[in-house]
């Protein structure tokens, strides 16, 4: 168990600034998701938490030591990959094998497996060659292996994306079991959204090279710090509407529609010096009415649309509207469509609830409410 | 010469590979302006399909019809279509510029027309700052778009698309699904898309037909096929095998009703006057997830109440997907909180009979 | 520096480092004695030749003199002529065989390139006699053409295997979306495929000009006098009283700096063409 903490890490391959200035703190014994679209850095990161990687700048200290200079064989972690990578001989060579360099001896090689792999679930298999095991039990095996030797911290990149969905959440619960009941410190890596906000204790959300957010899955979903994290989390993803606060009644607007009359809002905005800004709020916080022409009371802030799309997804509805030249999608359970027999066309009411909605900064897109 | 109503007509298609049936007697029909998605597992015969209508592969029995002209023996490009393959294809030492533009040099088109043609596409793919960068220095997302670009650049009467969103993010695929919607609506251009993920086929088409070893085992609009599916294994495959599924069959003595052949418990009469009506001892009971309910205990339940563990969750932002275990079968519900329960502990699986579809447990085929 | 957990294991990591590094030292110095020494007779005096191997204390450019007076520059500019002759030629024909047999369905394919890779199973000393008495009967012995014409010969089974397993490489979609576009065959050959596998055309190259730079057999019985490349000058350089080994030593340093500059260039390519494709996606 270890705490971790990268300081200023700054990675450039070539021309290509792969990290730029990143600084976490990963505290012992927690499961820590490091989140992020392909290309924004995370594996990068991962590798140089490794040790697989030296910085171009920064420093990595594992439990307050500087470990930026010392090579990845002897920073004592194990990795876990998407592609498990395992040595084309039995289970138990598989897991034997740190242990095995590590000088222990036969009697002990042979208890510890045994009693990783009853950890793992693979008791029954150690005999058999590791091609005849199907997916999930070869990734177990992977996971065995990097226990075997015990490290300090365990590093995962994307290990559960090749597992069919029903597997992978049945090894999402072994995993979270496992790691309460050893204590131990991981970070993993993943694009899948759902696996971190599922996982995680503490999620850092990357995008091109840099760390936009850390925080709890609630956190990160309920209050991005910026529209990227906003975006990301989420199927679909935050809605965005550019919104001006009209100068006379502080009321909130669209281009020139009224969405908001009571002033609370807008003072609240010009206090912050801001009379535009980026209005966020969540596809499935949108009710949607017929009746355009009524007025709803002062909880709601409410957008007049037309849809443009309906897309069916089985168990709900996503439907895009369109207003004002900006668009936002709302999520509707199967049941609300059918009621609301919607089409394309169709011009709708969406009501929003005030205190779900957040508000970005145009120029930097951090959230300011 | 006067214009059909369907754009195409795809009679009795035949292909056969060493001694195997690839597609076996596929037709169907398709109106101007039409979105139909095909969807099957891999190897099914989408591409094989896709091919034979595009030139690449010549049918063994069969028509295509273009627009009222049959083209059986027509080359590719006097097809009048545009195919994206599922690899994309793209040319990875030509740029951006060049690939979108492929089409039309061939078409020996002069340059003005290219780049303003060219120029048009991009903006409306968003990809007119990648112009200049070379095809293989993209990222996923990109990629798609450019060979979406380049297939639209060629004027086509049908679009087919063979998988376009496979290989991308989460994020991307929900992205450009939408946004190939809206395309449609826009240039109103007809597509025939191939997918092996039933979300692209539900969510984007106008009409499914769902291709299974070759053969059209059903057609219609998403919603009809998702809440009709004739058999259960199109209701197994649209939810990515995690189909909420509970066996009843009547015992010996005619009258309880068992589940799984492994625990008697008393059932709900509705499922009862069913079995007799359609005078089968068995049928199998399917419920999707937001229509199956899963708690630490459920007090009453009309329909099948079963005791099963605890085995993990999905946590997704606004709402919970709870499973659960029960003698190897697994369930699913979809909530909007997470109930108290740990790992193993035992819940109550509860399928009203209100939204569950019955199947015959013998033929898998739809009873209601 | 402070001790801390990782001071040992890092101490015996870093002295494990160090003692591989020797050992790739070592076995460097093995291999370069041998070039070092005939760079060293190349610039040493005449006088100095055998006083001492490694040691180099005046340097001269007589020996390079001599060489050209023995005729080692044409012999240089013949090797170059034949060998640039038939790698060129032999790549051209090989490009447009590898893209037929990558992409058309021809009969008797399987057995057509086996038959082509036999080729170059037989001695080639079996070939040497009918060939001398087609060539000489034609007229060409003695000329370039003839002796370019046996190296395309020589080169382009090889490179056949090689450039085809690289277009074999190239998704087939490919080519369909360039027919689906409207293009012919030959503007899919020669602006989409060959950009795509230069690496594979000059790997073949490398490897064929390595070949072709040091064959010796054909050489010696089809060049002429004036045609003679640099293995045929080399064979005749024993003198009545022995080697004159300033003058072979400088004729081997300007005989095989073109080939190490060669392989310098493309040895990146020559690697990809090793491994054949074999491990993809």
């Amino acid at each position: 168990m270890v705490s971790i903490k990268l300081v200023n890490i700054s990675k450039t391959f070539g021309s290509v600034e792969a990290l730029k200035n990143v600084n976490l703190e990963i505290r012992d014994g927690e499961l820590f998701a490091i989140l992020g679209p392909s290309g924004c850095g995370k594996t990068t990161l991962l590798r140089i938490i490794a040790g697989l990687e030296k910085p171009t700048k920064g420093r990595v200290y594992f439990d307050d030591i500087d470990v930026t200079n010392i090579p990845a064989e002897i920073r004592d972690v194990s990795m876990v990959f998407q592609f498990y990578a395992l040595y084309p001989t039995t289970v138990f060579n598989n897991i034997a094998l740190p242990l095995k360099s590590k000088g222990y001896s036969k009697a002990d090689i042979e208890k510890r497996v045994k009693e990783i792999a009853e950890l793992v679930g693979i008791d029954k298999a150690l005999k058999l060659h590791v091609d005849k095991l199907n997916v999930a039990d070869k990734q177990k095996v992977a996971l065995a292996r990097a226990m075997a030797k015990e490290p300090r911290v365990y590093l995962f990149d994307e290990p559960l994306t090749i597992l069919d969905p029903v597997t992978r959440v049945i090894m999402r619960s072994e995993l979270k079991k496992l790691q309460q009941k050893l204590k131990q410190t991981i970070i993993y890596v993943t694009h899948d959204q759902i696996e971190a906000l599922t996982l995680a204790d503490r999620i850092a959300v990357m995008n091109f090279g840099v760390v936009e957010q850390v925080g709890t899955s609630w956190d990160v979903y309920n209050l991005p710090d910026t529209t990227f994290v906003g975006w990301f989390l989420g199927e679909p993803g935050m809605n965005f509407i550019e919104v001006t606060v009209d100068e006379d009644d502080l009321s909130i607007k669209i281009g020139s529609k009224k969405i908001f009359s009571d002033p609370s809002l807008g003072k609240k905005l010009l206090d912050l010096g801001l009379d535009k800004a980026l209005l966020g709020f969540r596809a499935e916080n949108v009710a949607l009415v017929r009746e355009v022409s009524a007025t709803y009371n002062s909880n709601n802030i409410a957008i007049d649309g037309v849809i443009k799309v309906i897309e069916f997804f089985g168990t709900h509805y996503v439907v895009n509207v369109e207003t004002e030249g900006s668009e936002f999608k709302v999520k509707l359970s199967v049941s609300e469509f059918n009621k609301l027999m919607l089409s394309e066309n169709d011009r709708v009411k969406a009501l929003i609830k005030v205190d779900k909605v957040c508000f970005f900064n145009l120029n930097n897109n951090r959230r300011v409410l | 010469m006067s214009k059909s109503e369907y754009i195409i007509q795809v009679k009795n298609i035949v292909k056969t590979y060493n001694g195997r049936k690839v597609l076996n007697d596929i037709s169907f029909a398709l109106k101007r302006g039409e979105l139909l998605a095909i969807l099957g597992p891999p190897g099914s015969g989408k591409t094989t399909l896709l091919k034979i209508i595009a030139g690449l592969i010549k049918q063994d029995v069969g028509d295509i019809i273009i627009d009222g002209r049959i083209v059986n023996d027509l080359p590719p490009y006097e097809r009048g279509v545009s195919l994206v393959f599922e690899t994309l294809a793209l040319y990875p030492n030509m740029s951006v510029y060049e690939n979108i533009a492929s089409p039309l040099i061939a078409e020996k088109k002069d340059k003005e027309y290219i780049d303003k043609r060219v120029g048009e596409i991009a903006k409306l793919l968003k990809i007119e700052h990648i112009l200049d960068r070379k095809a293989d220095k993209l990222s996923g997302g990109e990629r798609q778009r450019v060979a979406i670009a380049r297939a639209l650049a060629k004027e086509a009467e049908i679009y087919l698309l063979d998988e376009p969103l496979s290989n991308l993010d989460a994020k991307i695929r929900y992205a450009l699904r939408t946004e190939f919607k809206k395309l449609k609506s826009i240039l109103g251009k007809t597509i025939i898309l191939a997918t092996s993920d039933p979300i692209d086929a539900l969510a984007l088409g106008d009409n499914v037909i769902l291709l299974f070893n070759g053969a059209i085992i059903q057609e219609g609009r998403p919603s009809d096929v998702y809440y009709a599916p004739r058999n259960i294994s199109i209701a197994r495959y649209l939810t990515g095998n995690v189909l909420n599924e509970v066996s009843i069959s009547i015992d010996s003595y005619g009258k309880s009703v068992s589940v799984d052949a492994g625990q008697e418990f008393s059932i709900d009469p509705y499922f009862l006057k069913v079995l007799r009506e359609v005078s089968e001892t068995s049928i199998t009971l399917a419920s999707y997830a937001d229509a199956c309910i899963i708690d630490k205990s459920i007090e009453s339940c009309s329909g099948i109440k079963i005791a099963g563990e605890f085995i993990g969750y999905e946590y997704r932002g606004s709402e919970y997907l709870i499973y659960a275990r029960k003698n190897g079968r697994i369930f699913r519900s979809l909530r909007t909180n997470l109930p108290n329960v740990t790992f193993g502990e035992k819940v109550d699986v509860c399928i009203p009979h209100t939204n569950a579809l019955l199947f015959s447990s013998k033929t898998g085929d739809l009873i209601r | 520096m402070k001790r801390n957990q990782y001071t040992r294991p890092l101490i015996l990591y870093r002295v494990r480092k160090l003692l591989k590094f020797a050992l790739l030292i070592a076995i460097l110095i093995v291999y370069l004695i041998p070039i070092y020494g005939m760079f060293s007779l190349a610039f040493k005096p005449r006088a100095e030749i055998y006083s001492g191997l490694f040691e180099l204390t005046r340097i001269t450019l007589e020996n390079f003199e001599e060489a050209y007076r023995y005729g080692a520059y044409s012999a240089i500019t013949n090797s170059i002529i034949v060998t640039v002759g038939g790698v060129a030629i032999a790549l051209v024909l090989a490009i447009l065989a590898s893209y037929a047999f990558s992409r058309f369905a021809i009969k008797g394919k399987n057995i057509l390139m086996f038959y082509i890779l036999s080729t170059r199973m037989m001695p080639p000393i079996t070939l040497i006699i009918p060939i001398f008495i087609m060539f000489f009967n034609i007229g060409l012995k003695g000329t370039y053409l003839g002796l370019i014409l046996v190296y395309a010969m020589m080169s382009i089974p090889l490179s056949i295997w090689m450039i085809k397993s690289f277009i074999d490489d190239i998704p087939k979609d490919i080519d369909q979306a360039a027919l689906i576009d409207g293009h012919s065959t030959m503007f899919i050959l020669f602006k989409i495929i060959i950009p795509m596998v230069i690496p594979g055309i000059a790997a073949s190259a490398a490897f064929a000009a390595i070949m072709l730079w040091n064959e010796f057999l054909f050489a010696l019985l089809l060049s002429g006098v004036d045609t003679k490349p640099t293995s045929v000058l080399l064979s005749s350089i024993r003198g009545e009283r022995g080697f004159n080994w300033g003058r072979v030593a400088a004729i081997e340093v300007i005989y095989i700096l073109p080939i190490i500059v060669l392989v310098f260039w493309l040895q990146k390519y020559m690697l990809r063409g090793l491994t054949f494709g074999t491990v993809r996606r």
